[in-house]
């Protein structure tokens, strides 16, 4: 399988704390690769160094077979990125949203009208089109988000943590859209720290902790891991195994 | 691609409530509260009706020939001169109760003035600074051939330009002559008004941080910095994308202040285009400076403190709380604040219609936008990186 996304010994430290610690991962176009870890493990870090919002120590990172830092011009129209933070404007209007965030992406006129209106589509926001986001309940902000980082129909979304803070029925909405995408061809990186959620959806897992891959396969392979009868575990027991039950308080 | 992004930001600025009331309603509260407050300490600048001063002419004086033109302008500014060919000027003003004397030389004049009274002294010395200065613009001609018909000085400094002094001179007398123009000492009296209607409402443009607070605050609040960076924004893109939304609304809510305040309290703000023009360096001069603060800073609070304080000093030198003419802070002192040069340029242009200090407003407001939009720009990469 093509491999979308690879990352070669990538490093990052803060001082002399290392909190990425020569990471080499393979993502392959069309799955969808959740990425779990305790507080601290180095997750995020990792998404910022993948998005080039954190520069690495050591290391690169290379997106559709040529270096992301050195390409970015062409490959960040292929990049989708959510974040965990709502990061939208309340005082905007719901398409203001999706036309300021979209446009950054360099689209612009008619395609940039229909962008807006195939996003809000898609997120289910059409008819609240004209409100304020400040209106808006935390799912509603929450699909918004999404709304703002897909108009530009990246190749690659990354999910940080999409369902945090909402309701079960926009979770559902939210992960049969992750999934919906997925089939349109669309990889997907995935982070959450609600393991049903990324059994559900994710082809493959990967587990971090203290900045380093501990383990990597479907759920299955994980499971196993741990245990000759994969049916005997969950896939949180499976994480609590391989990361330990201490608090990480970071 | 920054334009949607501009475009976004203008409406979140002008969504923000704070923002009208700070740059609109707060510069016309506080200018009607100084105004009122300041209104007796200004009036006591200003002359009261007209007034007599004597004056001599020498055989062969340049002045000769325009001494009807000077009278008749002279009686639009309240100052009637009477002639006295004999005597000593300070016993001349002691036996007629007048308010000035000149003595009118080949090229040049002396003025005597009185202790009781200063501000007649002052407008007397104004008067013929700015006639000399018109000859020396080479409208001498113009305003002679208008002066036989009864205009003002004003209406006669509108006339043709182009001739210089020794054209204008040969045109009067035949010979080359050269005046040696002084600068006024001091500028014609402004009432209360006009100076604390022009100076808060630049005061208030110094303070454009605020206007983009909100979006900022949000901006590192909610991660929307993280998004520009992976959609591939430079931080010139980002930087620009701020400065200009914060140039554009503050100085439409101050274009907006200024016009209010012009109809409903009948500020006079002069000359128009250069008065704009000053206001609009300035408040892109304000915006640079506070969003390199907040570069460095990377903190909202601590930005607005520092900058507010920052400006809270300009100001004070500046002209802002007390008027510069009359304070007694000294002038070095007051032109180490950028503040300064717009409030004397724009009070100037209200009350003579002209200044010198436009474009030394002009320049400093231009050099503060380039240094601070560079550092601000090297303090985003910096931080990046980091």
């Amino acid at each position: 399988m093509e491999v979308i996304l690879r990352t070669k010994d990538l490093t990052k430290k803060y001082d002399n704390r290392v909190v990425v610690d020569n990471l080499n991962l393979e993502i392959r176009k069309g799955e969808v690769f959740g990425l779990l870890g305790p507080n601290g493990a180095g997750k995020s870090t990792t998404m910022n160094m993948i998005c080039d919002i954190v520069k690495p120590t050591l290391g690169s990172v290379e997106f559709m077979g040529k270096d992301f830092r050195k390409n970015r011009k062409e490959l960040v129209k292929k990049l989708g990125y959510i974040p965990q933070d709502l990061a939208i404007h309340g005082n905007l209007k719901a398409w203001e949203n999706v036309e300021l965030f979209t446009s950054l992406y360099g689209i612009k006129g008619e395609e940039l009208k229909a962008a807006i209106e195939e996003s809000l589509e898609y997120v289910g926001l059409s008819e609240r089109r004209g409100d304020y986001a400040k209106s808006f309940s935390g799912g509603m902000k929450r699909r918004l988000n999404i709304a703002c980082a897909i108009g530009h129909h990246p190749e690659l979304l990354i999910f940080d943590e999409p369902t945090v803070g909402i309701d079960p029925q926009s979770r559902n909405f939210i992960l049969s859209k992750i999934k919906e995408s997925n089939q349109n061809g669309a990889t997907i990186i995935y982070t959450s720290h609600y393991m049903e959620e990324v059994e559900a959806i994710c082809t493959r897992i990967a587990i971090m902790d203290n900045g380093k891959i501990i383990a990597c396969g479907t759920s299955q392979e994980l499971k196993r891991l741990v245990t000759k009868n994969e049916e005997d575990v969950s896939l949180e027991e499976v994480f609590l195994t391989l990361t330990g039950k201490k608090l990480r308080d970071y | 691609m920054i334009r949607y992004l501009i475009k976004n930001n203008v409406k979140l600025m002008f969504r923000s409530p704070a923002n009208l009331f700070l740059y609109i309603i707060c510069p016309l509260v506080v200018l009607s509260v100084l105004a009122n407050a300041f209104s007796s300490l200004m009036e006591s600048y200003q002359k009261k009706g007209p007034f007599q001063v004597g004056y001599r002419m020498s055989a062969e004086s340049f002045f000769e020939s325009g001494m009807d033109m000077l009278r008749n302008v002279g009686k639009d500014a309240d100052v009637l001169f009477e002639a006295y060919q004999e005597g000593d000027p300070k016993e001349l003003m002691d036996q007629h109760d007048l308010k000035g004397f000149v003595d009118f030389q080949k090229d040049s004049y002396v003025i005597w003035t009185r202790e009781d009274a200063r501000v007649e002294g002052q407008t007397l010395e104004y008067l013929l600074n700015a006639f000399v200065e018109e000859v020396n613009r080479g409208k001498l001609r113009v305003m002679s051939a208008m002066a036989a018909q009864g205009a003002g000085m004003a209406e006669a400094a509108q006339g043709a330009q182009g001739a210089g002094m020794a054209e204008a001179a040969q045109g009067a007398q035949g010979d080359e002559v050269v005046l040696k123009v002084e600068r006024p000492k001091f500028m014609p009296a402004i009432d209360s008004t006009d100076y604390y209607g022009i100076v808060e409402v630049v005061y208030f443009g110094w303070c454009a941080l605020i206007c983009a607070a909100g979006i900022l605050g949000n901006e590192k609040k909610y991660g929307i910095r993280k998004k520009y960076q992976v959609a591939g924004m430079s931080q010139l893109q980002v930087y620009l994308g701020r400065l200009i939304p914060m140039f554009f609304v503050v100085l439409t809510c101050e274009a907006i202040a200024a016009v209010i305040s012009a109809t409903l309290l009948e500020v006079h703000w002069g000359n128009l285009w250069q008065s704009a023009a000053v206001m609009a360096m300035m408040v892109l001069a304000a915006s640079a400076f506070e969003l390199m603060i907040y570069a460095l800073t990377d903190s909202m609070v601590l930005s607005i403190i520092i900058s507010f304080a920052i400006v809270w000093v300009w100001g004070f030198f500046g002209g802002t709380f007390e008027t510069y003419m009359f304070s007694t802070i000294s002038r070095q002192i007051k032109m180490l604040s950028p503040i300064y040069y717009g409030n004397r340029a724009l009070t100037e242009l209200s009350c003579m219609g002209h200044s010198d200090y436009v474009g030394s407003s002009l320049l400093i407001s231009g050099i503060m936008t380039v240094i601070s939009s560079g550092l601000a720009v090297l303090f985003g990469m910096a931080r990046k990186r980091g």
